[in-house]
């Protein structure tokens, strides 16, 4: 058992890597950019100097959108796996990401003005989150398995990926284009006049999860002792899937569909603190969620000279043998 | 057992060369700028060798009797008689078939949303779907003596089996010329199977004509440095140095920022270099898009682009279907867009063929 001193320098080594990470991000790319450059377009913007416009209008975003994605969707991800008592559980699996594209999908792909504006986007990818969160819920009261839940997600993903297919095929070319770009997820779409608005979401999110942390702690006790302690397992449930489709549906508006970040992530802080205190399991998500894609951000910077990588692959690259493993461990 | 393989590879590949196929004389190659395409004519013959860009090894080769000659028959040919009845999968050769008023001889496409030719589109031609994809039934009960295909994979769906049958599947590669006029030069192939040769000749003396004439007359105006391509995913896809749109804006007199860059297909490079080197660009061509509205959403840090500033964005995407379906055969049309977009403020919008403003 690791104590809490231990935790607490875990943590904090963690904050410290996202800093650092982060100041390296804003610092290193294509353009070489000084220290200078950095303090200008951070407190004393010119929109002349490119260096600055660089580092302000490209690497800032990117870098913000890394550290919110990353936190958001491995969040997302530990309140499914606490919902489903399934560490196999998360947005991307279980096909709530699915059900995000599906919305977003029939907004672009229509070509109907409100759908294809961008609060419709956002709007589609929230809706469709929830929805299909909700779907989950009510199909997972049928499955006993945990393996079966996630076989469930996997056929609904394809289930959704068909019904795009043929949606694609009827579609406009600009629309099919459209969505082609946004379906391949990116961190580089957000623009700084977008950070605030994405930020405020995130952090009041947060705020909403730290207030269900109680009833999270008792959730793991089961559904008899949530009830005796005088909760509504129904309206926490609820609560958890809008939560969920808060997170995923904000990012995934965004940055497009980002794979596996909610699955492998929570599964790690849940391995390292050996906790089921959800207080300590939100902060670590929030932390090594954030230090996790922001490193593939990174990596993908650093190699993008000598090979192209989607964010996507990477995550997917990292996530997948993680599944793997732990389907590996759940079969023994 | 290499040999066995080697021999059916060839078999494949030859499209039934003749017997005494070693009897034609070497004749001139009558295709001036195309790579992949050879033509040699005599008096009687006439002999098509299609060249694999990926493997050059691998050539398919047509002996035709010389439809203009009348003593024509002491010979066996890959094709007795002209092609009256045709098959084409890519919007290009329907382009090519367009110039030479053939319409009528086209029987199946892949996809009629992708058509731009009125004419076709109203004879409404069997769909046959993507090429990879092709039903064989479907071709056979187009009627087709003959499927022109792009060659994206190595061998046609169910070749062998529509050539037992008399139907004779033909890669068209003109989409891998790097010269404008090498891939205009495809127009040949259509015109010597059709038996309109002398047609397809004039048509593309004409081409080239026209393009020889707005290249000299642009040639020493003041140069615009250009921008071409756009982000798709984390990446913005640019014609190389050596590619065909590279040596159109050569051509054109227009300064393309990467026609430096080595490779005859796309770079992708990250939006934090495009943003660092295009400072002084003042023309973007081919952002993919009709509008700046579709841009900005697709790519909103597009924004900071000083072209999308200026306004001076040029893109075909309007009416793409008519772009893909002539811009192969009509490089000269290109030319002169790029030619009129060079005139700045003084542009005629109203002499552009395929291009437009974004707006």
């Amino acid at each position: 058992m690791i104590g809490i001193k231990s935790h607490a320098i875990l943590l904090i080594s963690v904050l410290a890597g996202i800093v650092a990470l982060s100041f390296y991000g804003l610092l290193s790319g294509d353009i070489p950019t000084e220290f200078n450059d950095l303090h200008h377009a951070l407190f004393d913007y010119s929109e002349q100097n490119i260096n600055q416009v660089i580092i302000r209008e490209i690497r800032l975003p990117r870098i913000m959108m890394a550290i919110i994605s990353g936190a958001a969707l491995s969040v997302a991800g530990m309140l499914m796996q606490t919902l489903f008592q399934n560490p196999l559980a998360g947005p991307y699996v279980l096909g709530i990401n699915s059900g995000s594209s599906l919305m977003v999908a029939l907004g672009v792909l229509s070509g109907v003005g409100f759908f294809n504006s961008e609060l419709g986007l956002i709007g589609s990818a929230l809706l469709g989150a929830f929805v299909f969160g909700l779907f989950i819920l009510f199909t997972a009261s049928f499955l006993r398995n945990q393996i079966g839940l996630l076989l469930f997600g996997v056929m609904l993903g394809s289930f959704v990926s068909a019904i795009i297919t043929i949606l694609e095929a009827g579609s406009q070319a600009e629309a099919l284009k459209s969505f082609a770009l946004w379906s391949m997820g990116s961190l580089n779409n957000v623009t700084i006049d977008q950070i605030p608005i994405i930020f405020a979401v995130f952090v009041s999110t947060c705020f909403l999860t730290f207030f269900i942390v109680k009833p999270l702690n008792i959730l793991i006790l089961g559904e008899e002792e949530c009830r005796l302690m005088g909760y509504d397992i129904k309206k926490i449930r609820i609560l958890i899937v809008f939560i969920t489709a808060l997170f995923t549906g904000l990012i995934t508006a965004f940055c497009g569909p980002i794979a596996f970040v909610g699955l492998a992530v929570p599964n790690l802080t849940r391995m390292l603190f050996k906790t089921q205190n959800h207080m300590l399991l939100l902060i670590a998500n929030l932390l090594f969620g954030s230090f996790f894609l922001l490193t593939c951000d990174i990596t993908i910077q650093l190699f993008s000279d000598v090979l192209l990588i989607p964010i996507n692959a990477l995550t997917s690259l990292i996530g997948a043998p993680f599944v793997i493993y732990i389907l590996i461990r759940k079969l023994r | 057992m290499k040999f066995l393989f080697f021999g059916i590879v060839l078999l494949l590949f030859s499209c039934g060369t003749n017997s005494d196929g070693s009897q034609i004389p070497d004749a001139e190659n009558l295709c001036k700028y195309s790579k992949w395409l050879r033509i040699s004519e005599t008096k009687d013959l006439v002999r098509i060798e299609i060249i694999n860009p990926d493997d050059p090894s691998k050539i398919v080769k047509l002996q035709l009797p010389n439809f203009k000659s009348k003593k024509n028959k002491s010979h066996t040919y890959d094709l007795e008689n002209p092609i009256q009845r045709i098959a084409v999968l890519s919007s290009t050769h329907i382009g090519m078939l367009g110039e030479l008023n053939l319409i009528d001889r086209i029987v199946a496409i892949a996809d009629l949303k992708y058509v731009h030719n009125k004419k076709l589109k109203n004879k409404i031609p069997k769909e046959l779907g993507e090429e990879q994809l092709i039903s064989a039934e479907k071709i056979i009960s187009s009627g087709a003596e003959m499927v022109i295909y792009s060659g994206f994979s190595n061998e046609f769906p169910k070749q062998e089996l529509l050539h037992k049958i008399g139907i004779e599947t033909i890669p068209n590669y003109d989409w891998r010329e790097v010269h404008p006029l090498g891939r205009a030069e495809w127009i040949l192939l259509f015109g010597y199977l059709t038996g309109h040769a002398d047609g397809a000749r004039k048509k593309f003396e004409e081409i080239c004509s026209n393009y020889e004439n707005i290249k000299n007359r642009i040639r020493g105006e003041k140069s615009i440095l250009t921008l071409s391509g756009n982000m798709t995913g984390d990446y913005w896809y640019a014609p190389g140095g050596d590619s065909y749109h590279a040596q159109l804006f050569d051509d054109a007199g227009l300064s393309y920022v990467f026609s430096n860059e080595k490779g005859t297909g796309s770079l992708a490079l990250s939006f934090e270099k495009i943003l660092g080197i295009t400072d002084n660009v003042n023309l973007w061509l081919n952002p993919g898009f009709q509008s700046k509205t579709q841009i900005l959403r697709s790519h909103p840090k597009s924004r900071l682009l000083k072209p999308l500033k200026l306004s001076s964005v040029f893109c075909y995407s309007h009416n793409t279907n008519k772009y893909w379906e002539l811009s192969a055969c009509r490089p000269d049309l290109i030319l002169s867009d790029y030619a009129e977009i060079k005139k700045g403020s003084q542009m005629e919008p109203d002499n552009l063929f395929f291009y437009q403003r974004v707006q």
